[in-house]
């Protein structure tokens, strides 16, 4: 659900400002919220086991108003589910849209799963056949609230749009869905079937494509006001005539979802097939939401209603919480105690037993990444003994315990470690979930003395260049000095400490790194990967890291470590690397993708940072409120306690 | 007077301009781009190539400016990209909530500041004075934050005497009709600003108080009070009328920390995010607004010298 609103920052912000990603919807593990004694007291569960919930307790009390604290700084804006990028984040979309909207799949849920939720989908497991290349979905029949069915031309409405209007979706990326379809047709009320131009894995498809889809009601296929539903066209709209129908169906769309005093009262957005309505909305960020009595699935929200309430900062957030006046929020790092060994939540609940708390984790890893392609230092990271030593002096459990006073956990490798998954290779647990390439200052320049570089003025330098086991590497210089600038994104304190904990232990092996402090923009600026030249001069960049909470939810590579990769900021290429991601979309068997994983886990296209996480204050009177980490918002079931 | 009003609306109209041209280069100077910024590090190439398009970056720096200006002619200030709304919608939506805070905050501080001000400068050296002297000092070294904060714990969260948050209401009534909200976050603003009017005031008071026609006045017989309060009293506002004029600008520029310590999204809160988020239109049409109340300042600041010192005549 929420993290930052810049996507890229996820888990790091979890933890400084927005850490709180909206206490919305959070998932959990086996239970267990912290009682506490009216001033504060002890928390029985706060083991590593603790749910990221808070446990069912008394009967439930119908009714009420769950006030939920919004990150700070964020609003809602956007209502279209067909979100183009300059709208999408995940505060629009799984925290506002979902609600009302529901998409063709939904992932996660009221729970601490990252897996495919097919009772809070609309549509049946889709069904593979002819070898991969064709899909079968069958819609569930559910009903949007003004009686129509959630059909299959609901499914090709959607389609037709993608075709119409790829640049305006933000998940689009060339190549993917809808370019890998050959043709798509409902062939029955409730059947849609794809026939794709080559084999899929049947786990990649539906989670990094199907993912993508949402259902849209007739009531929206118009282009104009108070159109007759269907009157747009889109929903039967060829590319015969260049998608026009579907074009002009957009612009309406767009157009009115761009009139954000409009929400409420409009009869489009009114039309709904998931657990919520829009009863208020402010562009200041208020925003209020009452069940859809007509929803189909399960289960109907038990509240009266869901108010989403806007912060400045943390600050203020948490006077919120101490003042009670919201029911779920998150704890600023600052707030709290810290925890050691297997502790995940404070002993001591700051907030007392008006709340419980929960631990929030996101589903991404931290990292920083280095500059393939910079011709000075890019010869260098090309070596794997170097990236290997970069991240042996990379001391993420220091860092967790005295800087995020224990609230975290290490990035071992390209696959989230928490929560716990299908995906998770054996490399990743090595060394106590640090992964293959533990914190150790003397490995890392045993590591660099063994490739023929030693200690000049405490930077380590090339004194034996050539190809060699023993030497240092392809296109290095002699005389080449370990030694690198790395721009950080300021603003977060945490971040900052990691920053010059990291420069001091590599110092240590000789590794010397200045770092400088940039603004986040400067950051983003320069992620723009850069071809081979004196323009592309940087060397590292610490800034945040990846959320595989969508438009994908398989933590596959493709848009992070695939040779020319939007993301792959680094420029780092590697064929088997390609051949290896490649086949994560071909194949469904899991040892494939455990290839795929472990594979990029040795081989560190990027240095893996560590991972923070939030703690979450639910008022102890309201029940069930999980915090997925995905960022899911599930307020349907939730319920205040007698 | 008119000539002198044709002179500063021709200078007014210069200035907005080199300001705003300004503003949109800054824009630009965006490491790789405003979209880059705007959409950040999973933008796309071919995304960042569409926006730069549908959002005419892609265009001559003088085509934008001029159809940013011909928007501006026709009373459109833009619309926010990031906000999804108007920028003439996010201004009536804050800028109520900073006037109310802005100006009452002026009106407490006034209130206290230029009769304290005065006081001190008749007793000054005095036990009271020093006092006085104390709270002003306070006041200044205080960071607002700090200030608003503690006031927060101690009046909120532990004796529950008043709101933490300002008024969440975005018209000038519904701000006004919680007033027990409205407490603390004018206290707060009021309180630095007091410290300004008290110390000025003095100063000024106690200048004017050596000058020859307030000797005059006293060997003509006037009662000390009528030497004060007549005589000094409007010849000490002068000073006191260019910082009020300077401090216009605060009405649109909004009082960001205050507006962050008790959740109450104004003008300077919404121009900070905007920033942080490339979100361009809405900085142009801020700075157009700030730069015509600076102006509007400066311009009531010379009318009230003339005003109040007659021998000022434009």
């Amino acid at each position: 659900m929420f993290r930052n609103r810049r996507q890229s920052r996820i888990a790091r912000t979890a933890v400084a400002g927005a850490a709180a990603l909206l206490a919305l919807g959070i998932a959990a593990c086996s239970s267990s919220s912290s009682s506490s004694s009216p001033s504060s007291s002890t928390s029985p569960s706060a083991s590593a086991t603790a749910s990221a919930s808070t446990t069912p307790t008394g009967t439930v009390s119908p009714g009420g108003t769950a006030t939920v604290a919004l990150p700070a700084g964020v609003t809602l804006s956007y209502i279209f589910p067909f979100v183009p990028a300059a709208s999408a984040n995940e505060y629009n979309t799984l925290g506002f849209q979902e609600l009302m909207y529901r998409p063709l799949y939904y992932f996660g849920g009221n729970n601490n799963s990252v897996a495919i939720n097919y009772p809070l989908s609309t549509a049946d497991a889709p069904v593979y056949t002819d070898g991969g290349k064709t899909v079968t979905i069958t819609m569930k029949s559910w009903k949007w609230s003004n009686g129509e069915s959630v059909d299959a031309s609901d499914l090709v409405f959607w389609l037709n749009m993608m075709q119409a209007e790829k640049a305006n979706y933000y998940g689009y990326v060339p190549g993917l869905i809808p370019d890998n379809l050959a043709s798509y047709s409902a062939t029955g009320p409730d059947t849609v079937v794809l026939h794709l131009k080559s084999a899929v894995s049947s786990i990649w498809f539906t989670y990094n494509q199907l993912a993508e889809l949402t259902p849209m009601p007739e009531a929206w296929d118009i282009a104009s006001a108070g159109g007759k539903a269907g009157s747009g066209g889109c929903t039967t709209d060829t590319a015969k005539d260049k998608w026009a129908k579907c074009t002009a169906v957009y612009n309406y769309l767009s157009g009115l979802a761009k009139n954000a005093n409009g929400y409420v009262s409009s009869p489009t957005w009114g039309v709904v097939d998931g657990p919520w309505k829009l009863s208020k909305f402010s562009t200041d960020g208020y925003v209020t939401l009452v069940p859809n009595a007509d929803y189909s699935g399960a289960p109907k929200p038990e509240l009266a209603s869901v108010e989403l309430v806007p912060y400045t900062d943390d600050t203020t957030e948490y006077t919120g919480l101490k003042t009670g006046s919201v029911d779920v929020g998150y704890i600023p790092p600052a707030d709290l105690a810290p925890v050691s060994g297997s502790q995940v939540l404070p002993t001591t609940n700051p907030l007392g037993s008006a709340y419980n708390l929960a631990p929030f984790y996101t589903y991404g890893i931290q990292y920083y990444l280095i500059n393939f392609h910079n011709p000075k230092t890019g010869p260098i990271f090309s070596q794997l003994y170097v990236r290997q030593a970069l991240q042996e002096v990379m001391d993420q459990k220091g860092m967790i315990k005295a800087i995020d006073n224990g609230y975290g956990y290490p990035t071992s490798g390209a696959i989230p470690q928490e929560p716990t998954s299908q995906w998770i290779p054996t490399i990743q647990s090595e060394n106590g979930g640090q992964g293959p390439y533990a914190f150790s200052v003397a490995n890392a320049t045993a590591l660099l003395t063994g490739h023929g570089w030693s200690e000049v003025g405490g930077v380590m330098t090339c004194e034996k260049p050539g190809t060699a086991a023993t030497e240092c590497g392809a296109s290095i210089a002699k005389g080449a000095k370990m030694s690198f600038t790395m721009d950080y994104a300021t603003g977060i304190t945490a971040f900052q400490d990691e920053v010059a904990d990291y420069k001091s232990d590599a110092g240590q092996a000789g590794i010397q790194i200045n770092v400088v402090p940039q603004s986040f923009n400067t950051i983003i600026g320069e992620t723009t990967p850069c071809a081979v030249g004196p323009k592309c001069s940087w060397d590292m960049l610490n800034f945040g890291g990846w959320g595989y909470n969508g438009p994908g939810f398989e933590p596959t590579g493709e848009p992070l470590f695939a040779t020319g990769a939007g993301s792959n900021s680094g420029s780092y290429s590697d064929s088997t690397e390609d051949k290896l991601i490649d086949e994560t979309h071909t194949s469904s068997s899991l040892s494939v993708f455990a290839q795929y994983a472990t594979y990029t886990d040795q081989q560190l296209p990027f240095i893996w940072t560590p991972n923070a996480y939030a703690v979450q204050a639910v008022s102890s009177k309201l029940a069930n409120v999980t915090f997925n980490p995905l960022g899911d918002f599930t307020p349907e079931y939730w319920y205040f306690t007698k | 007077m008119v000539g002198f009003l044709i002179r500063r609306t021709g200078q007014a109209i210069f200035v907005l301009f080199l300001v705003t041209l300004a503003t949109l280069l800054l824009v630009h100077l965006f490491p790789g781009g405003p979209v880059r910024a705007m959409l950040g590090e999973r933008a796309t190439p071919s995304q960042i190539a569409y926006y730069n398009k549908l959002y005419g970056f892609d265009q001559p720096l003088y085509v934008q400016y001029l159809k940013w200006v011909n928007q501006l002619i026709h009373g459109n200030l833009g619309f926010s990209n990031h906000l999804n709304q108007s920028v003439t919608s996010l201004i009536a939506q804050c800028l109520p909530r900073t006037v109310v805070l802005v100006l009452l905050g002026t009106i407490v501080s006034l209130l206290f500041g230029i009769p304290l001000g005065v006081y001190q400068a008749v007793h000054r050296n005095s036990a009271s004075d020093y006092a006085l002297t104390a709270i002003s000092f306070l006041g200044y070294s205080t960071p607002t934050f700090f200030l608003g904060i503690i006031l927060v714990d101690w009046f909120s969260v532990d004796v529950h005497i008043f709101p933490p948050f300002a008024p969440q209401g975005t018209t000038v009534l519904s701000i006004l009709g919680d007033p027990k909200a409205l407490v603390l976050p004018v206290f707060t603003y009021a309180f630095l600003l007091y410290a300004l009017w008290s110390r000025y005031m003095r100063s000024s008071v106690l200048d004017n108080l050596v000058q020859d026609y307030v000797r005059t006045a006293r060997a003509k017989g006037a009662s000390e009070r009528r030497v004060i309060w007549v005589h000094v009293f409007r010849n000490s506002l002068i000073s006191i009328v260019t910082l009020l004029g300077l401090s216009i600008p605060g009405l649109v520029g909004g009082a960001i920390l205050i507006e962050v310590v008790f959740n109450y999204p104004g003008m300077g809160l919404a121009f900070y995010s905007a920033a942080l988020n490339v979100d361009y239109e809405v900085l142009l049409g801020f700075t157009v607004l700030a730069t015509v109340a600076t102006i509007i300042g400066n311009l009531a600041a010379d009318i009230g010298y003339a005003v109040l010192d007659p021998r000022v005549r434009y």
